[in-house]
This record gives structure tokens, sequence and C-alpha cells, in this order.
């Protein structure tokens, strides 16, 4: 493969088959996988380097901020906001629609 | 062939040129931004209610925009449309195909969505005139299951394919308006950007892609986990991208930075990640586990503050409302728990 993938990236197919089993499959499938002739395969690849040679060129491209600006604005955002996020603060049981009331017995 | 090696070579200068780019920004971490930052207090969830009514594995679950309402997909053979609050079943619907893999809820509330192994993104009108619920479209085209959907509106949603891509569905006309092709490996999951005008994807190919929906364009890859990305959101702000994986950890990707900053990951975790969702503001990252459990993360300072332990199989799906008011899993035991 071309650049770099780890090879169990190119296995699709591995976790196709792995959902497979977790469904409990009763009818088999086959796979058919299309052979092409070596001229067909060469111009392939080259229409798919020149495909990725394209998207790294509009990767590279994109301007990009330093790490301290991009931290401390995702500090500042969690602590302007924790005061209205519930599972963080705790919900008070009067204000929970999902807690159970509890029936009250007046004495 | 002298075209291939100079396409290789550019290819190899461009990858170069990224991550020297990455690394020019990298004046700080996020560890030291927030070095004088406490890690929040132990977190302690309880569930508040068990959604009974599924008979086969829960694949997947998802909030309707009330924060009430939530639909969720099982092997049996049915979406469900539960009130969470009072448990009832508000819709019960039989669907062709019972390998179910994903299931979304319209923005609006008047439409879901389902697919899986039969390569179709299925969408369904919750409020028709005679009140049955139908199939309104069925989107095939795909060559590959449904791993994940997700609305923009009542006519525009996106799905996500084993066959590699993603896809932009004009749902009146039930054609595909853009392909998303790049991931090199099945992609299994997606999310929405608060603005409407991005989505991530995480894929086999163990990366995760940033696209602009109308430029029809990747903009973003990210690289860094071991394995297979199962699960993916946005950070509230939309500012970051958190993914799950196989390799059992999560990790948080900043946007405009262009780069991992954290990677959430534990000796002791050794299940791969099914899902993940992240609080109202951010700062605590819920992450459900192969090993049954929900672990909660303090998302800044990467420290686990709380584990939700009650299902009997894989926790295969988690949402937290849009309220933020309460978290929901989706297990292979069958039910959904409420918690918070």
């Amino acid at each position: 493969m071309l650049w770099e993938l780890p090879a169990a990236a190119l296995h699709g197919n591995t976790r196709r088959s792995r959902l497979l089993m977790q469904l409990t499959l009763r009818f088999p499938l086959s796979v058919v996988v299309p052979r092409m002739s070596s001229k067909a395969h060469s111009s392939n690849n080259i229409a798919h380097a020149r495909r990725t040679v394209q998207q790294l060129r509009i990767e590279a491209s994109i301007e990009r901020i330093k790490v301290s600006k991009a931290s401390a604005d995702l500090m500042n955002y969690c602590s302007e906001h924790a005061r209205n996020d519930p599972l963080l603060m705790g919900i008070p049981a009067s204000d929970n629609p999902f807690k159970d009331k509890k029936p009250c017995t007046i004495l | 062939m002298g075209e291939m090696e100079d396409l290789q070579k550019e290819a190899n200068n461009l990858k170069d040129q990224i991550t020297a780019a990455r690394k020019a920004v990298q004046d700080s971490t996020l560890q030291e931004t927030v070095a004088g930052t406490t890690v929040v207090g132990r977190v302690q969830l309880k569930t508040r209610k068990t959604l009974r009514g599924h008979l086969a594995k829960i694949y997947a679950m998802h909030w309707g925009a009330d924060s009430t309402l939530c639909v969720s997909a099982s092997q049996d053979g049915k979406l469900i449309v539960w009130d969470s609050i009072s448990t009832n079943k508000v819709n019960a619907i039989p669907l062709k195909s019972s390998w179910v893999m994903t299931c979304s809820y319209a923005p609006s509330g008047n439409l879901v969505a389902c697919g899986g192994l039969d390569n179709m993104c299925s969408i369904y009108n919750l409020k028709g005139k005679d009140g049955n619920v139908k199939v309104m479209r069925e989107l095939a085209a795909h060559t590959g299951y449904l791993s994940c959907c997700r609305f923009l509106s009542d006519t525009e949603i996106i799905t996500s394919s084993g066959d590699c891509t993603c896809v932009l569905w004009d749902i009146e006309t039930g054609t595909q308006k853009t392909i998303f092709a790049g991931h090199m490996g099945d992609c299994m999951s997606l999310a929405v950007s608060p603005d409407f005008n991005f989505f991530i994807s995480g894929a086999c190919d163990f990366t995760a892609k940033l696209w602009d929906i109308r430029e029809a364009q990747c903009r973003q890859t990210f690289s860094g986990h071991e394995s297979d990305i199962n699960a993916i959101g946005f950070f509230p702000n939309g500012n970051a991208v958190i993914t799950g994986s196989d390799d059992a950890t999560c990790k948080l990707y900043d946007l405009r930075s262009d780069q991992e900053l954290i990677t959430y990951q534990d000796s002791s975790i050794m299940c791969g990640v099914t899902s993940l969702a992240p609080s109202k503001s951010g700062r605590l990252l819920l992450a459900g586990h192969d090993d049954f459990n929900v672990n909660i993360w303090d998302a800044l300072k990467s420290e686990r503050v709380g584990v939700l332990a009650g299902h009997d199989n894989r926790v295969s799906c988690i949402g937290v409302s849009s309220d933020g008011m309460a978290c929901c899993t989706g297990s292979w035991d069958s039910f959904l728990k409420i918690w918070n």
C-alpha cells in the first residue's frame, strides 16, 4: 500500500465479518471481489495518488492557532458553562424530572 | 513510472509539512494550561429509569431535541420511541430488516431514521395524518452497511457506511447530494457540528476526518489511534473533536490547532470504546466500553472520575440530552437506562 497505512486498516472486511458474527447470521453472504486488468490497476493507482496529493495540499494549507490559545479556550468554555451542566453540578431532587417522587404522608 | 514517483515524493513532502506546521504551534500542552485547575469531584450518577421492551441487543439510541423523547434501535427488528420520563413507548416501529446498526431523531421531532446491513437509510414519518408511522423514504445507494446517520433537517440527512464513504442525501427526492470519499476503511460513526456546517467521521482506517458540508471537502484528517474508531463527537463549542476506539482510548483533537491535545487512557481499561458523549459544558466525557461499563472522565484533566455500572452486557450506545439533564445508555442486554 502506498503511504504507511497500518496493514490492518485495509481490511474493512475483517470489521464486516466481526459485525456479521455478532449479528447471528443465518444465511452465508458471499463477497465478490472484481478482478482488474493490470493496466486498469496502474491507472487507478495514479488517479488515487493524484487525489491523495490534492487532498494533502488542502490539509497542508489550513491556518493553525497556537495550542496554548486552543487549550485556554477549551478550559474557559468549560468554566463558563459549568453551572449549566446538570450532570457536573448535580441536580436537586425537586428539579429532577427523572427522579421518582415519593408520596408524602401527612401525619 | 515517473509520475507515480513524483506523486509519492510530493505526498511525503506534504505530510512532512503538515507535521512541521502542527509542531510549530505547539507552544504548550493542554495539560500545562489546566495545571492550575482542580480535578472535578467524584461523579456518581444513579439509574433513574430503565426502559424495558426490546427483545434483543440494542445497537443505537438518539435523544430527541426536547430532551424527553428518545429513539432506540434493536436487533429485534424494532425502532422504539420512548418518553424517557414516563418510560412509555410512544411508537414501536417494525422494521423490514432487523439488522439495524444506527438510528437518528430529526431535530424537528417529525422524523426518525435507521439503517444497517440492508445498506439503506430508511426514513419514518412520526407525524403522519392517520397516526400510523410509515416509511417515508428508503435512501439506497451505499454499497456497504449503514453504520451511522444524522439529520441536518427534515430534508437532509448524512450517512456513514461500511463502503468507506459518507453521503449527504436530499430526503425529498431520495437522491445523493454529495458523496464524501477519502477514508481507507469502513466509516463507523459520524457527528454534526453545532452550527451544522461541518461533520466529522471516524473510520476503520484509524483516522477521523472533518468535512465541510457545503464545500463538499475534507478539511482535516486526524491520526493517532491504533485501531478502528467506533465513536465520535464534537466538544460542545464545536472547536474540538472526541474519538473513541477499539484501542481502548479516547482522544481529543482540537480543530483550530489541527492536532491531538489529549488521550484518555488507563492501564486498567483494556476494552474497546463503543460509544461516547460529552456533558453539556464539555467538562465530563462519558465513554461506553465492551466491558459493560461507562467510564466518566474529567475531559480537561484526563482523569477518571466515575463509572456507570449497571448493564449486564456491552454498552453499545450513549447519549446526553441537549439540556444536559440526563445520560441514556443502551446495551446488548436489551435495556436502556437513564442516569443523572
